[in-house]
């Protein structure tokens, strides 16, 4: 089955085998995403026992009803992604890349929200860590939990990025005819990737912006 | 490939639905009614129920076989396992080895609001 152009593997012993092989990868690898962001989850949940005022004052400056915008906009986007790997396994391809760069669309607008966000922190001096100069809340506890707002927010931003452009390949390769309703493994594992970005902002939304 | 042709999207709108409305909801409870103490608990059942949706349905875990449906459980037992030891670490620490716990003349003066609850008060679950 291999030749120079074919994307089957000799060594796998048969598609099926090829197929399996990348998605438990690609799990074990989320795995150790989930454990990535455990870290700063876990940070968070010791600061938030120590200043439990603080954060939920804090939490009122945040910009709540826009974050709701940009969950939706996700939870959104995780559904045309799904799409994408229902349509691929059809075979329709241009179907594939439209939903894939109508996902990529709500990304953008995901992030130039948040870029809008930190622009605003940034004016009103809520920074991490020694540049944390913002009147209205005291700097013992404010100033932690601006910090877990940045790392948290900033990390699951990065993975964005990462997510948008492979994305975008995955869209170009559904374009470009590289996937079939035979061979669509890496739609299926690059789509597995998107919706755990999404996951990770379930519990960001509510734990930093809907502090009661 | 031939049954899949059948399969039809719409189950996938549906789950999306469910999520909307369940972000909508968890938006709601935080802003407008406040539930106060619950309002933790509740956020963040309504978010694992997001997730699970996510994972069965988006993410296929419920069509798939073997080791691929194990790894991310495991993982989110391992994330229960070190928020659990933490936190349990951080909760029943003596008062002296805690940011707040510094003998009055030598704290600086600063806001109410930035102490932890003293050991006893209602509001502290444990700890001495």
């Amino acid at each position: 089955m291999s030749t120079e152009t074919s994307p089957w593997e000799d060594h796998f012993s048969g598609p099926e085998n090829q197929s399996h092989a990348a998605q438990l990868g690609m799990w074990i690898f989320l795995g150790s995403e989930v454990l990535l962001f455990t870290n700063l989850f876990v940070g968070y949940g010791v600061y938030r026992y120590y200043y439990p005022e603080v954060f939920a004052e804090a939490s009122r400056h945040l910009k709540a009803d826009w974050a709701l915008v940009q969950t939706l906009l996700l939870v959104t986007s995780s559904l045309m992604v799904v799409l994408a790997v229902h349509y691929i396994r059809q075979g329709r391809q241009f179907l594939t890349a439209l939903v894939l760069l109508l996902a990529i669309l709500m990304g953008v607008g995901f992030l130039g929200i948040k870029g809008w966000e930190y622009w605003e922190h940034w004016k009103e001096g809520a920074l991490p860590g020694e540049y944390y100069h913002f009147e209205e809340i005291p700097e013992q506890g404010g100033s932690l939990f601006y910090t877990l707002y940045f790392l948290l927010t900033g990390l699951h931003a990065i993975h964005m990025l990462v997510a948008l452009g492979l994305l975008g390949w995955l869209a170009f390769g559904a374009v470009a005819g590289k996937y079939t309703a035979g061979y669509h493994i890496p739609v299926e594992v690059g789509g597995l990737y998107w919706h755990l970005v999404d996951v990770f902002w379930l519990f960001i939304y509510p734990l930093l912006y809907l502090v009661e | 490939m031939a049954e899949e042709k059948k399969k039809s999207a719409w189950g996938y709108v549906g789950v999306w639905a469910v999520l909307a409305v369940l972000t909508v909801l968890t938006w709601v409870l935080g802003t407008k009614l406040k539930l106060g103490p619950m309002g933790l608990p509740v956020a963040l059942l309504i978010a694992v129920a997001k997730t699970v949706l996510v994972a069965m349905f988006f993410m296929h875990l419920v069509e798939q076989p073997g080791a691929r449906r194990v790894v991310f459980p495991v993982s989110v037992l391992f994330l229960a396992l070190l928020m659990g030891g933490t936190l349990i670490d951080a909760m029943t620490r003596i008062r002296m080895a805690r940011p707040d716990g510094i003998e009055d003349e030598l704290e600086p003066k600063r806001p109410a609001s930035t102490r932890t609850e003293p050991p006893g008060s209602p509001n502290r679950w444990m700890g001495n």
